[in-house]
């Protein structure tokens, strides 16, 4: 379990993580999500007592991370996967850091399986492709069969394989009662995964809620119908097996559980007039996109009235 | 490389983990330090030139006194020590620069949250490293220079000035490389580190006590191997040159390891990683 109160970190007058609270259960997949430069890495950072919060405190199993005696079995972590001696050898590599804790070659041989690199394992890390790179992180995240794992954007990089393998990983950790607890800047990856999502904008909590909860939060689907035959269209609308709701206007419907395009067609074969149709739908990924936008950080300049384009980009 | 499912992520054999401080840390550094290609080269050349140099430049003895000659083999056998010392420093600094500019430092410090035991850990492997080469180094040159170091001018190690010599060449190397490791620390740079170092052994000595200023002198007398030579100086001093006395040459000597090694430690204790 990871437990953060009122955690805090400014790099001069900026900043980066703002009063954030929120604790990581175990047995369960966690996503953090937020757009990049949102605060996710040094968050990340805090837990792992490699950046010392300005205000508030985070502990890691009930202990600050510096008290931890044996914080490879405590917690692993993947942080940046380009943080290896390029020349070291990725077996050498693990078996330095597993000297840290008197973890035996064995183990190193057999994280080295798991993450599928025993074949490149006397290769030197500095030749690794970016998803090998990530693989050989999570391999010295599980060396010390740690209770919780937490990896910072796992699946960067990687390609559709290597994409499946984190998540499997990921369910199969939680189903075995470890805490994850996985950062993504992608609605669509976290809600392939996890469990819970924290959203995190601009150093922010902006949600922290159960996955279905958020979705049925944020997620919504609809077709809004303006008609001056409403109620006829309504009628015809519920026998194609629509559900149909009044809106405040009497002219205009919303339905739900027929698309719109077939709204269209039910209204020309039964000769009504349809004065407007519009899909009122929002993907998670919409909805993910609304919460940050006002706090994401570094935005594209998009131009108004392509909003359009940026919904077919994210879906 | 193909992805396999993870079967299973649940370790076959219990994974036994000990208290991560000072020892594992020794280990873990000892096993970073030797799996590196540079560091065996860098041995190598420290190797090199630590005996290549004295059997280049050592000529026939001539002096008669048996304990002037065995202070003036002593010397012979670390003639090469201004080139080998600034290579010890280059290994020293980069046992610590390495973990920054790599990004290795996050991993480091995760497994080992003590930090203070991972610097006195990286200092220690250091500090043998230094050893083993001013040992190993002394010894080969010893036997490389043979009939050199011999009659009048061989080593006798019932002659105090000459054993005072090989100790405080000793903790020479091992202030060097400790100087290094930390210098490595609080400028995270290699080259930031390495110059600074070249500077201290080659360049500064030469500037600062020659100019007609008794603060550039102090700062010129007080620099590592300048205290060096006080320590086993066992000529008078003459009156009006500044120049220590072999115990505070010692003691100043010493502090070139003790203070920077604690400036390190403070840092390293409160910046971010």
């Amino acid at each position: 379990m990871i437990e953060a109160r009122d955690l805090t970190k400014k790099y001069g007058s900026k900043t980066a993580v703002d009063h954030v609270t929120f604790t990581v259960q175990p047995g369960i997949v966690t996503g953090f999500l937020g757009p990049n430069g949102a605060g996710k890495s040094t968050t990340m950072r805090m837990i792992l007592g490699l950046d010392s919060p300005t205000a508030g405190e985070v502990t890691v199993n009930g202990k600050p991370y510096a008290k931890l005696v044996t914080p490879l079995s405590e917690i692993g972590a993947l942080i940046d996967a380009k943080g290896v001696h390029p020349r070291r050898s990725a077996r050498q590599h693990l078996r330095a850091l597993a000297a840290t804790h008197g973890i035996s070659d064995r183990r190193v041989d057999e994280v080295l399986e798991l993450t599928g690199l025993s074949q490149v394992a006397k290769r030197k890390a500095g030749n690794f492709s970016l998803g090998m790179g990530q693989r050989l992180g999570i391999a010295g995240a599980l060396l010390g069969d740690p209770k919780i794992v937490m990896f910072d954007e796992p699946v960067n990089g990687l390609d559709p394989d290597g994409v499946l393998w984190v998540r499997q990983l990921a369910r199969r950790l939680a189903e075995n009662g470890r805490t994850v607890f996985l950062s993504s800047h992608l609605m669509s990856e976290v809600q392939q995964t996890a469990d819970h999502v924290i959203i995190i904008g601009r150093g922010r909590i902006l949600a922290d809620a159960p996955l279905q909860e958020f979705v049925r939060a944020h997620a919504r689907e609809g077709v809004l119908v303006t008609s001056p035959d409403a109620g006829r269209l309504a009628e015809a609308v519920t026998a194609a097996g629509g559900t149909v709701q009044a809106v405040d206007h009497r002219e205009r419907i919303s339905v739900t559980g027929v698309e719109a395009r077939e709204i269209g067609r039910i209204a020309r074969d039964n000769g009504l007039w349809l004065a407007e149709l519009r899909d009122e739908s929002t993907s998670l990924e919409d909805a993910y996109m609304h919460l940050t936008a006002e706090e994401t950080e570094y935005r594209a300049g998009v131009p108004t009235g392509s909003t359009d384009t940026t919904k077919e980009a994210a879906k | 490389m193909s992805a396999t499912t993870p079967t299973d992520t649940t370790p076959s054999v219990e994974v036994v983990t000990h208290r991560a401080g000072y020892g594992r840390a020794v280990r873990s550094e000892w096993i970073k330090a030797r799996t590196l290609r540079s560091t065996w080269i860098l041995v190598g050349f420290a190797l090199l030139a630590f005996i290549g140099l004295p059997v280049l430049v050592t000529g026939e003895t001539t002096v008669t006194d048996p304990a002037e000659g065995a202070v003036a083999a002593m010397h012979a056998i670390f003639t090469a020590s201004d080139f080998v010392l600034i290579l010890v420093a280059v290994l020293g600094a980069l046992l610590t620069t390495s973990e920054f500019t790599t990004g290795m430092a996050r991993n480091t410090f995760t497994a080992t949250p003590k930090r203070g035991a991972v610097l006195a850990a990286k200092a220690t492997i250091a500090s043998l490293f230094a050893l083993g080469i001013a040992v190993v180094g002394a010894v080969a040159t010893w036997f490389a220079l043979g009939d050199k170091l011999s009659g009048a001018a061989s080593l006798d190690f019932g002659n105090a000035e000459m054993v005072k010599v090989l100790v405080v060449s000793l903790i020479g190397y091992v202030v060097t490389a400790v100087l290094a490791a930390s210098l490595g620390v609080l400028l995270r740079s290699s080259v930031g580190t390495i110059f600074t170092i070249v500077a201290m052994q080659l360049i500064l000595p030469g500037i600062l006590l020659s100019v007609p200023s008794d603060i550039a002198n102090w700062c010129g007398a007080i620099l590592p191997g300048v205290a060096a030579s006080a320590a086993v100086n066992t000529d008078p001093i003459d009156p009006g040159t500044i120049f220590l006395t072999p115990g505070a040459g010692l003691a100043v000597l010493i502090a070139w390891a003790v203070l920077p090694f604690l400036a390190a430690m403070a840092v390293l204790r409160t910046r971010d990683v």
